[in-house]
């Protein structure tokens, strides 16, 4: 409460009646307006302590080689430097994630799209049923469906390998070597995450005009020319902002993955959030900070770049929309 | 673009349209929706199979889960031994490890944990929401613009000096990191925002002012009533996030007494890389997840419709 009432007088006697005669009236109504401020203040107040402070430590300690309980000593850019140039993991985890986001992307939100164009036809019936047995995964934690899918994915007792033998295709290591892995993590997030995926899809295609695929049948359109004319344009601004959010999730894939394979087999697994951790449990304070930033911008980079790349994406197409 | 989607979605628009007379329902139609069952179905045995495998798994013996043809029923019916064990029933054993691991009491940590979590988040959040949706007051713009700039910043850019902070602040191995920090957030105001925008006529709030009510009983007595069902959806994705928590919570809650659930499952299938206790691990499961299924059962509709209205991304 207190906290509101600073910028009051300070700036009263700093701006004065010099330039904006206005300045005084701004700040009366300010004043009126105080339990407004107040009641918005725990997100700033929240947000100064746990992410800008944060922050500006983490400056300083990307800097600085630090251990708690000593002092701490001003390195420059040394971290960064053994960051990238001589320490592997960092060029290593990347390619990792990319590997992984190039496979879990475009089969994620597509075979949700796909799912939710299915659950959207018009005489489905039971659609309500479906929808809730996709969308189940989602009481589960990331623990428990790495339990599950450890057995699952047994190379000799699980359910995926017998199934498999059955159509004569030989036991899959799926835990213990790089591609059967990320396959695997993979087939985990998927499980997990697309029924979330699929209604919000769902959401956006219940959005749409019928009327539209009718006029468009009359003119002879099939279903896939109907997708690709009049869906697809539709709900582009829907696909761009889950892209671009399903790809900051999956940079900072950490829990299935240290619980499934943890990193292996030979850290062909490891991801970027898994160094940083590591580094973090192995007190390098300093390294850990500076990772930190570099994925930051690693985010940051990705995400302009889709954002250029599909711009086009943020509208509806021409006038479409009733 | 939730504000377009919603206000899109309160054209009605028909879910399913009046049957017509245009056209029946051809060869072609019958055998499209004959594959379109087909391909569902198949699927959501996929989608149900490791929930299967999981609760039948739980009810079996140890051996049964290692033999070289996995069985869809226990041979000799199921059976609740490793209820028994994880509950110490009347059962002595030997199993390492299993003597310090209360899954009663992790499953109530990790209750109350979600509980205080989302008693806070929803109230300051939807206070925040209520003042930016119906309130007018100087760089009331900025101030918002600012909220949805701060969901830009990648989690792991400030994760290190973040834990070291908890650290300074004697938060390890308390629940505090899990309570405090997260109490307002910018994705529940904003949501809180859209909800109150669409649902509160100004009016209501209008009259209540010129009556002489102060902001807060505005609030408690008008906003907070009206928006329960909003409230509620913001709560039960909130509870089931803090629930299953797991990065911070296993660098933070390290005392056998405090973990979570999911540390303490965690924990326990690390225990036993070389020959993992499956019937423990998934009768634990089953026990860790009951209270969400409780949860989602009940508010189901809720959910699904908040997801899809596009409010809120999971």
């Amino acid at each position: 409460m207190a906290a509101k009432a600073p910028p009051l007088p300070v700036s009263r006697s700093s701006v004065g009646a010099h330039r904006r005669p206005d300045a005084r009236s701004v700040l009366r109504e300010m004043w009126k307006h105080r339990t407004d401020y107040l009641f918005i203040s725990p997100f700033y107040i929240l947000f100064a302590v746990f992410g800008i402070y944060p922050l500006l430590f983490g400056i300083q300690l990307s800097l600085s080689r630090w251990q708690p309980g000593r002092d701490m000593t001003w390195v420059g850019l040394q971290n960064y430097q053994t960051l990238i140039f001589t320490d592997p993991e960092l060029g290593r985890a990347l390619l990792n994630t990319l590997a992984m986001l190039l496979w879990i992307l475009p089969t994620g939100l597509g075979g949700a799209l796909i799912l939710a164009v299915m659950l959207n036809a018009r005489r489905l019936a039971g659609r309500g049923f479906f929808r809730t047995i996709f969308f189940l995964p989602f009481v589960t934690s990331q623990v428990i469906v790495a339990i599950v899918f450890q057995q699952l994915l047994d190379k000799n007792y699980g359910w995926v390998n017998l199934l498999l033998g059955k159509i004569g295709l030989g036991p899959v290591p799926w835990l213990t070597e790089t591609i059967p892995a990320q396959i695997s993590i993979t087939l985990l997030l998927h499980w997990m995450g697309i029924g979330t995926n699929v209604l919000i899809f769902l959401g956006a295609l219940q959005s749409i005009d019928r009327e539209l695929y009718e006029a468009a049948e009359i003119d002879g359109a099939t279903s896939t020319q109907q997708f690709f004319n009049v869906t697809f344009p539709l709900i582009r601004p829907v696909m761009l902002f889950m892209v671009i959010t399903a790809t900051i999730g999956l940079i900072n894939l950490y829990a299935p993955v240290k619980l499934l394979t943890n990193g292996g087999p030979e850290g062909t697994t490891l991801t970027l959030f898994m160094r940083m951790i590591d580094l973090m449990t192995s007190v390098r304070y300093g390294e850990g900070a500076g990772f930190g930033f570099i994925m930051g911008g690693i985010v940051l980079l990705i995400t302009l770049l889709q954002m250029k790349f599909l711009s086009g994406w943020w509208t509806v197409e021409g006038n479409l929309k009733q | 673009m939730a504000t377009q989607m919603s206000s899109a979605a309160t054209v009605p628009v028909p879910t399913r349209p009046a049957v017509k007379t245009r056209r029946s329902v051809n060869a072609r139609q019958v055998i499209r929706y004959g594959l379109l069952y087909a391909f569902l179905i198949a699927l959501s045995i996929i989608f149900l199979f490791p929930f299967y495998s999981m609760v039948i798994g739980s009810m079996m013996p140890k051996d049964e889960l290692f033999r070289l043809y996995p069985v869809l029923w226990p041979p000799d019916g199921p059976t609740l031994t490793a209820y028994r064990l994880l509950l110490k029933i009347d059962v002595t054993t030997t199993i390492q490890n299993l003597e310090r691991f209360h899954i009663l009491r992790y499953i109530f940590n990790s209750l109350l944990l979600a509980t205080v979590a989302v008693l806070l988040q929803v109230f300051f959040n939807t206070l925040a929401g209520y003042v930016f949706a119906k309130r007018q007051f100087p760089f009331k713009n900025q101030l918002f613009a600012f909220i949805l700039l701060t969901m830009l910043m990648p989690t792991a850019i400030n994760f290190v000096p973040f834990y070291i902070l908890i650290g300074r602040l004697g938060w390890m191995n308390t629940y505090l990191p899990f309570w405090i920090p997260g109490a307002a957030s910018a994705f529940g105001i904003f949501m809180m925002r859209q909800f109150i925008v669409s649902t509160i006529p100004d009016e209501l709030i209008d009259s209540a002012t010129i009556d002489g009510a102060s902001q807060i009983m505005i609030v408690t007595r008008i906003v907070m009533p009206i928006m329960a069902g909003g409230m509620v959806v913001l709560g039960i994705l909130g509870f089931v996030s803090v629930y299953n928590e797991f990065v911070l919570s296993s660098l933070i809650l390290k005392d056998n007494d405090i973990r979570t659930v999911q540390v303490a499952l965690a924990n326990f299938k690390g225990t036993s890389i070389r020959a993992p206790m499956y019937d423990l691990m998934f009768a634990g499961s089953v026990m860790a997840t009951i209270p969400l299924l409780l949860i989602f059962f009940v508010f189901q509709r809720k959910i699904i419709q908040g997801i899809m209205s596009g409010a809120i991304k999971g």
